[in-house]
């Protein structure tokens, strides 16, 4: 088994590459990326402060930010990272090829071989331009090697510049996810609270879901045919007819106060005075918003989840091994409970795997039906406003949780189905 | 004559596959003596394993249902048919009886959802109302169309019957089914799966066990592989550590992730030992006690190495070996009958002969046990049994003991499964006399004579009229009209056994 | 008399064994009474909502103005001028109808329902945020649409997609699971590693991504759901042939060598049908809620498509005009309700489970 289980978690490297690697080609190749939204709104900016917005449509659909400087162009490149090819780009996302950063311009004059340039906490620096290279030199003469310099394109009057820069190895296999553009903090800060909101939800949802479903699958297993059966019946296909969002938004309408009744609030993850309350008034406060969007996140996996705990009750019932515990004269409470459920639970447990996976995935829509403002939404979000670094962040963790979850479903299934474990 | 530790009268066992019904066990009478070895032969479909089974119940419900008979097991009865019948002339539903499942629940979702409409079209006062309304409606509804007084009976009945059942299923009765392959549960060790045979265990017991096992397995093993394990996870430890905090390689980080790595192995498995020590000594005792009764019966089987087998799972078992643990377990009480459904269909020849040798062995043990065979092969049969039914249909064709049933044939049936036997001894030239067609849908029975589609010496009267079973001589009965007409013609008059 | 009824029954017996296996499951599937019902309601539903043009619809089905006979629904914009309106752009049937009343000669047919899905607040009459009525049966939008008009034609868009996607996706799921499952070996390594992959991405939040760069319509977002749609038949199918790649008839088939394609859609396809069925509508069901998903996003069909999704979306901005949100969700519902109740029926027919308890 621990042969099958290397091979699985070797098996992981590979899609986890594959999965990322092809996000990253769709999301940097596709147009209308960060660099072209950015060099609108400078556009639209400069517009409507020099010119009043008198110019027309035909000049901001030229693209290649026609109307800046070629410096500013280069700096927005360089802050993007487009300037260089799209594997490097890659490599460096991922942390094998370093990243630069702390990067600072330098500017030769016409004719001149050395600049002085503030490197920040009072440490300033000559700069030597030589026939092979750029040499740095400290106050006090000596070498500086701390940092990097490669030469740029020249400016338009002829002047030499550089850049001098640091470099790290720095991504996503050194924990770093980059910077978000909109938010200007490292992603990994700007996900952790709503990750938790969505944790939250998730985790809730995972085991409301399993708390009722097995039983009640269990319990119109055995009551197959009755009225209870019938009428829960009608339940689970009204719930699996509905879409988690769309109930959430019945229900938000029929529930939330705008409409008809005034019972639970309208949205929200907490209230906004949630600081100051009690414990027990924290508490309530916490469940009152949670109930609405939790019926909304449950639903879907609680359809599904009886009805595969109901079909695979009652088909294990019918199995000789059954037969055989009654006939060994175990009462019937046991027979269920350790014989049939054990059995039953094989399809349930690797579905366990995508329970966790559909926790970030299926989170959007209800996110943004209650305006929680949970991981999903930040994704979304994100999409919106190019900010490719929480994308790619937020794919990661998504693509992450998939794989996991997958283990996850191969480590229950084993626990509960020993023919797995002796593979 | 021998005293009868079974008696079974006029039993029925019909079921319902697709609204119709089935009548695979259709009146059987017939009575399971101590100490002998009974046989009942017959086709596939032709009701002998049903019948045997209703004997204890073993019927699903639905769709199969003993629905009329009486069954006495030493002298206690333990299945009263009549009061069945009692219980089914209530009717069913309280009201409407008129109305079949699906037109009601129609209705009734109709009904529930003019009510829902109703709130729809008056104002609503709250949500709590409407709730509540909600609530009434729906115990409405249960009230009105499924509302049962006849349920209730039949479900004391039924509770009473099966667990008086329970108590005789294991220790008084026991079965061994056809399919070894599929008679065990997968997910449970053999050894779990004997010992329950033997006295089940409560969920807290069983991970009592699994405790014990645990921390005897972390005792046993040898330190360098405890130290290997540990290794293992500590490297674990780091390289997830390490991920977790970008490659920070420190050296104290690292030392605290490989201790933290080392350590869990070993805090479990000293976990289980400390645990272990909380249990008290009685159930140690318990425990040791009931595995070696365990190992007794795998022995007695005569499984090898019984100690580790115990602990294996049945995929981990060939198909014989399943079946001497099927036996293994039906042994674990003691039974006064053991009944076998085909034990030896599904497995080769050469093991056949052991498993039939071992049911043999059991009547050592106790003398007054008594095995009821089922098979559909005659030369199983003629070695192993005292006493044979022949079934066909749903109905009892031939009671005889077994010498008088091979020398002495009398019902058409029997003699055709006689001449269907391979017999090396003739000419090889000589064509098996097989029985001709098929053996009819179970839902398509024949009106009278059930054998009477293949029959190649039916009478007019086979076609229209079932026949009696009557004895011809002392212990030899027979259900066929040429019999009964030659009984008239020489003037004796024939005695029905059947009751009705 | 009691022999005949024998050999009649028998005869019956008989020919209910003769009859073909998807003529017996479609039996049973008619004698699920709810399924069934189920079907022939939706299935009305869907092909009436093709004519929708002549039931409901702003534009008169006749006009006859002058001596000339106009059929405007099938002719397109026609001017308001034309027919002597002082309104600029398109004539408005409605006024005209009104007008011709008291005119002789001159006469409008308007279809039944006589509002449009696009025609909003910049036509004369029109109100935003009006209430049900019986002139607008499910009030109007934010833009003085008319609801139930948007619904109805929503509903056939939303029908016709997800059948399209489905089949879309069934075409290329079905065909690469089934070369898995029968090549097997180093094709299936490399398919199932792909898969692994391409199942691995979380697919809304891709969908998302996808349209929010290319602006999709109608076929275009079947293609890109299809992306992603197709991997769940190759489970079942790669299982299905497995099985059935060892079964006798197949190694029948290939010891009088015919070929792979041959084996394939002759032999096993026919052979492995249950799940493609069975599935079917329930992928049905995965494609609308795709597509109501990403509308109500602002990712799916482009405006001013009629799209139960952008309606909810719209409506949930406006949360007192409850007619907004129920009235799409109650179809979206509604139209679900229906599919699963003809999937459990077709699963019932064609996989039928035995309930049996033992005590």
């Amino acid at each position: 088994m621990a042969t099958y289980f290397l091979r699985r978690l070797l098996l992981l490297i590979p899609t986890f590459f594959g999965a990322t690697i092809l996000v990253f080609i769709i999301l940097q190749l596709a147009p209308g990326g960060p660099l072209e939204q950015t060099i609108r709104q400078i556009q639209m900016g400069g517009m409507t402060q020099g010119e009043g917005g008198s110019a027309g449509a035909g000049d901001m659909t030229s693209g290649g930010g026609a109307g800046l400087p070629a410096e500013a162009m280069e700096e927005l490149k360089r802050f993007y990272g487009f300037d260089k090819p799209i594997i490097q780009r890659y490599l460096i996302w991922l942390g094998v090829w370093p990243r630069e950063h702390d990067s600072r311009n330098l500017e030769f004059g016409p004719g001149e071989n050395e600049v002085e340039k503030n490197m920040g906490r009072g440490q300033w620096v000559t700069v030597k331009k030589t026939a092979d290279g750029y040499v740095m030199y400290n106050d006090d003469g000596s070498i500086n090697s701390d940092w990097l310099i490669r030469p740029l394109d020249p400016a338009e009057d002829g002047a030499a510049r550089a850049l001098v820069y640091k470099t790290k190895l720095s991504g996503i296999l050194t924990g770093d996810l980059g910077t978000s553009y909109t938010y200007m903090q490292p992603v990994l800060d700007v996900m952790k609270p709503r990750f938790k909101i969505s944790i939250f939800f998730g985790i809730s949802g995972f085991l409301i879901s399993y708390i009722v479903c097995i039983p009640l699958g269990i319990a119109k297993a055995l009551r197959h045919g009755s009225p209870f059966d019938l009428f829960s019946s009608v339940i689970v296909f009204i719930a699996y007819s509905i879409p988690g969002w769309a109930l959430g938004a019945v229900l938000l309408l029929l529930l939330g106060g705008g409409s008809f009744w005034d019972v639970f609030p309208l949205g929200g993850f907490r209230s906004e005075n949630w600081e100051y309350l009690s414990l027990w008034g924290k508490v309530m406060d916490q469940l009152y918003h949670a109930v609405l969007p939790m019926i909304a996140w449950t639903i879907g996996s609680f359809a599904t989840l009886t009805v595969l705990m109901k079909n695979s009750i009652i088909e294990n019932m019918s199995q000789d091994y059954i037969r055989t515990a009654f006939s060994k004269g175990l009462t019937e409470k046991r027979v269920i409970w350790i014989h049939a459920l054990r059995n039953s639970v094989i399809p349930i447990a690797s579905y366990i795997g995508n329970v966790i996976g559909v926790l970030l995935a299926g989170s959007y829509l209800i996110e943004l039906v209650f305006n929680i403002d949970g991981f999903g939404k930040l994704g979304y979000q994100a999409v919106l406003d190019r900010d490719y670094p929480i994308v790619m962040g937020f794919l990661v963790i998504a693509v992450l949780l998939r794989l996991i979850g997958n283990i996850l479903s191969d480590i229950a299934l084993a626990t509960v189905d020993p023919r797995i474990r002796f593979k | 004559m021998r005293e009868k530790l079974f008696e079974i009268k006029g039993l029925k066992t019909y079921f319902n596959i697709g609204g119709q019904t089935a009548k695979a066990v259709d009146g059987v009478d017939f009575d399971i003596y101590k100490g002998e070895i009974l046989g009942v032969v017959g086709e596939s479909g032709s009701g002998k394993s049903v019948s045997l089974l209703s004997l204890i119940q073993l019927i699903p419900n639905p769709p199969g249902e003993v629905t009329d008979g009486e069954i006495t097991f030493n002298g206690e009865n333990i299945f009263n048919g009549d009061e069945l019948k009692r219980i089914k002339a209530v009717p069913q539903y309280r009201f409407f009886n008129k109305l079949d499942v699906s037109k009601r629940t129609g209705i009734a979702f109709l009904f529930m959802l003019a009510w829902f409409i109703l709130h729809l079209m008056l104002p609503i006062p709250g949500f709590i109302p409407f709730l509540i309304s909600m609530i009434l409606m729906t115990g409405m509804t249960w009230y009105l169309f499924f509302n049962s007084p006849r349920k209730r009976h039949e479900r004391t009945f039924r509770e009473k019957m099966y667990t008086r059942m329970r108590q005789i299923r294991g220790s008084e009765i026991a079965m061994i089914f056809q399919e070894p392959m599929t008679s065990l549960n997968p997910v449970y060790t053999i050894g779990m799966q004997i010992v329950e045979a033997i006295k089940p265990k409560s969920f807290g017991e069983m991970v009592k066990d699994r405790i014990i096992d645990l921390a005897a397995s972390f005792r046993n093993t040898r330190w360098v592989n405890k130290v290997r394990t540990s290794a293992i996870v500590a490297v674990l430890f780091m390289f997830f550590g390490q991920l977790g905090a970008g490659w920070s390689f420190q050296i104290t980080q690292l030392i605290s992730q490989a201790i933290w790595g080392a350590a869990l192995p070993l805090v479990l498995g000293y976990l289980m030992v400390g645990l272990d020590k909380l249990i008290s000594e009685d159930y140690h005792e318990e425990y040791v006690d009931l595995q070696r009764q365990g190992i007794k019966l795998l022995d007695q089987v005569g499984i090898p190495s019984p100690e580790t087998r115990l602990k294996d799972y049945p995929h981990q078992f060939s198909g014989g070996m399943r079946q001497r643990v099927m036996i293994a377990m039906a042994l674990a009480k003691k039974p006064s009958l053991l009944i076998a459904d085909e034990p030896t269909t599904a497995l080769d020849v050469t093991i056949q002969a052991q498993i039939l040798e071992l049911m043999k062995d059991i009547k050592d043990q106790r003398e007054d046990a008594a095995i009821v065979l089922i098979t559909h092969d005659l030369a199983v049969i003629a070695e192993t049994c005292e006493r044979v039914i022949v079934m066909y249909g749903g109905k009892i064709q031939e009671v005889a003991e077994v010498k008088e049933l091979f020398d002495n044939p009398l019902h058409p049936y029997t003699k055709g499964l006689l001449g269907s036997i391979p017999r090396p001894e003739l000419q090889k030239k000589a064509r098996l006399e097989a029985i001709r067609g098929m053996v009819p849908n179970i839902l398509n029975l024949p009106e009278g004579c059930k054998f009477c589609t293949r029959c190649d010496v039916k009478i007019d009267k086979c076609d229209t009229v079932d026949p009696d079973l009557v004895e011809v001589t002392p212990g030899h009965s027979v259900r066929c009209h040429l019999v009964i007409d030659e009984m008239v013609a020489e003037q004796k008059s024939p005695v029905s056994v059947d009751d009705q | 008399m009691e022999n005949t009824a024998t050999v009649d029954q028998a005869a019956t017996a008989q020919q209910q064994i003769s009859l073909s296996v998807l003529k017996k499951r479609w039996l049973k599937f008619k004698s699920i009474k709810r399924g069934y019902y189920a079907f022939i309601i939706l299935i009305t539903a869907y092909i009436i909502s093709f004519f929708l043009p002549l039931l409901i619809n702003n534009r008169a089905l006749v006009v006859k103005y002058e001596g000339d006979i106009w059929f405007p629904v099938f002719q397109g914009y026609i001017a308001g001028s034309t027919f002597g309106e002082d309104v600029p752009g398109e004539a408005n049937y409605r006024e005209l109808k009104e007008k011709f009343r008291s005119e002789n000669g001159n006469w409008v047919i308007m279809p039944p329902y006589p509002y449009g899905p696009f025609e909003d607040v910049t036509t004369a009459g029109n109100k935003m945020y009006e209430e049900p009525s019986g002139v607008h049966w499910f009030g109007t939008d934010n833009t003085g649409r008319d609801v139930f008009s948007r619904l109805m034609y929503g509903f056939n868009i939303s029908l016709s997609f997800a059948i399209l996607f489905t089949i879309a996706s069934y075409l290329i799921g079905v065909s690469i699971g089934a070369m898995m499952g029968y090549f097997g070996g180093k094709f299936d390594l490399i398919t199932q590693r792909f898969i692994e992959i391409w199942a691995t991405l979380p697919f809304l939040f891709v969908m998302i991504i996808i349209s929010s760069i290319v602006r999709p319509n109608f076929f275009l977002l079947i293609v890109i759901l299809t992306l992603f749609g197709w991997i769940g038949m190759t489970y079942y199918m790669r299982a299905e042939f497995y099985r059935e790649k060892t079964k006798d008839y197949v190694a029948a088939a290939i010891s009088m060598g015919q070929s792979h394609k041959k084996i394939i859609f002759k032999h096993i396809l026919p052979n492995s049908l249950v799940p493609i069925i069975t599935y079917f509508p329930f992928a049905v069901i995965g494609g609308i809620g795709s597509l109501v998903g990403l509308d109500f996003l602002g990712f799916g069909l482009p405006p001013p498509t009629p799209s139960w999704g952008q309606m909810v979306s719209v409506g949930l901005q406006n949360m007192v005009k409850w007619w907004m949100v129920l009235a799409p969700l109650g179809a979206l519902f509604t139209t679900l309700l229906l599919i699963v109740f003809i999937g459990e029926a077709i699963r019932e027919a064609f996989d039928p489970r035995v309930y049996s308890r033992l005590r």
